[in-house]
């Protein structure tokens, strides 16, 4: 019968007999055991020592941890009529017994510290295994900007030329082709424009995630002005927002002063709370974006120490985007800041989603010591704020 | 919002002061619809005191621009503020619509 674990039994002067009757009973089960003599530990790894002992051997006590640690054996059971001077090992892996218990229960123990000892192989064998994942993905994280820079940016650059090259050789022949011949090849080529848009804007978001993941050298924080920045991108927006028929609206507090960011990420979650608000509202509907001061429980949340993140002076800003869009689905809620978070909701223009829009913002934001969170309901629109620490002059 | 317009023999003026929000859209598409029905072509916008206009606000502005032109008329503008000049920018209007720093040249300029 193939063994299903090694077990060592040690024992001493007046427990030889328990330990031969222990050894016949795993014998019986198809365990690999060795027995020794007392205070003899392994010299080979083993799952299971089994130790006889009498009360008052303190020094076993330490040896049966060495082994431990030394990963000589991965479970202890140690059979005592009383419990070790100074303990037993401090170590989930090591189980006591009672001699008067007999050998069929000493052997059932004896299983179920084999259990326990396969059971920390498996976790040690996990840990190893996802160590080496994180090496890899570190290898992979410093080399993605690069591929997605260049392997991907580079072909869809060549079929955006290759496509317009295409729509201006076909203007040039116009004349030759029939207007139903026309009208396909506007269309096809418009079909192949918007799918050339959507891997560009996906590629732009992987990017953009991948700047704000761990690892990656941030930009250096220092005072942005709030106000300057949302003005920036929503001006930049407003041809969004006519071309759909949105009403976007702008209410700036001068009160909300310098916070402590980059302008250019902190311009990147603007963009992308307004862009999303945007895509997400239909025709006629608005979008209105507004800054204000910050207030002490715009920064106080159960999982953080509030006025640590106050920033240098205990003020900040705070950015709220509110839309008369579809509102957030309740089964939606927990994944909205989740890297490819898609919801229920659809683009009323048709325009790309990645699902990386919120997640980016959310990094940034927590990059920043800030903290990014919204309000909404089904069918009544979505209000996110965003609180990001002041800066001090001084 | 403030509006206040002021008709001179060929030109209207139309001063816009504060912000024009979703509350003022109307008020601003009232006003130049009543343009449009006087067969009145030829604006001048004071925007010294806008500090604001939102995106509808843009399109009204745009819409009556490009009904003024094949009429002979035009819209101009003075002395549009920082964040209005990044608006005009971002829609193009900046090179549609010309821009003076005072209220007289900008009434010459739409007469002329």
């Amino acid at each position: 019968m193939p063994s299903t674990g090694d077990v060592l039994i040690t024992a001493g002067v007046g427990h030889e007999g328990l330990a031969r009757e222990l050894a016949a009973a795993l014998s019986g089960r198809g365990l690999n055991v060795h027995t020794a003599e007392d205070r003899a530990l392994p010299t080979e790894p083993v799952d299971v020592i089994v130790c006889f002992v009498d009360s008052g051997r303190s020094d076993l006590a330490s040896k049966l941890g060495d082994a431990l640690h030394e990963d000589l054996a991965k479970a202890v059971v140690v059979v005592s009529p009383a419990p070790l001077e100074g303990g037993p090992p401090e170590d989930a892996a090591v189980l006591r017994a009672d001699p008067a218990w007999g050998p069929e229960a000493l052997a059932r123990l004896t299983e179920a510290a084999l259990e326990i000892a396969r059971e920390r192989e498996g976790r040690k064998s996990a840990e190893r295994r996802l160590a080496e994942i994180a090496r890899v993905r570190e290898s992979l994280d410093e080399s993605l900007g690069a591929i997605v820079s260049h392997d991907l940016r580079t072909p869809v650059t060549t079929l955006r030329l290759l496509k317009d090259l295409l729509a201006s050789h076909l203007s040039a022949r116009a004349d030759v082709l029939t207007k139903n011949e026309r009208v396909s090849t506007d269309e096809l080529l418009g079909i192949m424009g918007r799918s050339l848009d959507r891997m560009d804007a996906f590629i732009e978001d992987m990017l953009a995630a991948w700047r704000v993941s761990p690892g990656v050298p941030e930009d250096a924080a220092g005072p942005v002005d709030l106000n300057g920045v949302v003005e920036d991108i929503v001006a930049g927006l407003f041809p969004v927002a006519m071309q759909k028929d949105i009403v976007l609206d702008l209410a700036t507090d001068p009160g909300a002063g310098l916070v402590l960011a980059d302008s250019r990420r902190a311009g990147q979650v603007v963009s992308n709370l307004v862009g999303n608000a945007l895509k997400f509202t239909p025709r006629g509907g608005s979008v209105t974006v507004s800054t204000r001061p910050a207030v002490p429980d715009d920064w106080a949340d159960e999982d953080r120490a509030d006025e640590d993140r106050a920033g240098e002076d205990g003020k900040g800003a705070v950015l709220e985007v509110a839309d008369t869009g579809p509102g957030i689905a309740d089964e939606d809620r927990a994944k909205v800041f989740e890297r490819f978070g898609l919801g229920k909701a659809r683009a009323t223009g048709g325009e790309p989603s990645t699902g990386l829009g919120l997640y980016i913002c959310r990094e940034i934001v927590e990059l920043y010591g800030g903290r990014i969170w919204f309000e909404s309901a089904p069918g009544k629109g979505a209000r996110f704020f965003v609180f990001l620490p002041g800066h001090s002059e001084d | 919002m403030q509006l206040l317009r002021d008709r001179r023999e060929n030109v209207d003026v139309l001063t816009l002061r504060g912000s024009v929000r979703a509350e003022d859209n109307s008020a601003l598409a009232e006003c130049l619809n009543g343009l449009r029905e006087e067969r009145r072509f030829r604006l001048v916008i004071d925007a010294t005191d806008l500090e604001y206009i939102n995106s509808r606000g843009i399109g009204e502005v745009v819409r009556f621009l490009q009904e003024a032109r094949p009429r002979g008329g035009t819209v101009v503008l003075v002395r549009p503020r920082q964040p209005i000049e990044k608006i005009m920018k971002a829609v193009g209007l900046h090179s549609l619509v010309q821009v003076f720093d005072t209220l007289d040249e900008a009434v010459a300029a739409c007469e002329a």
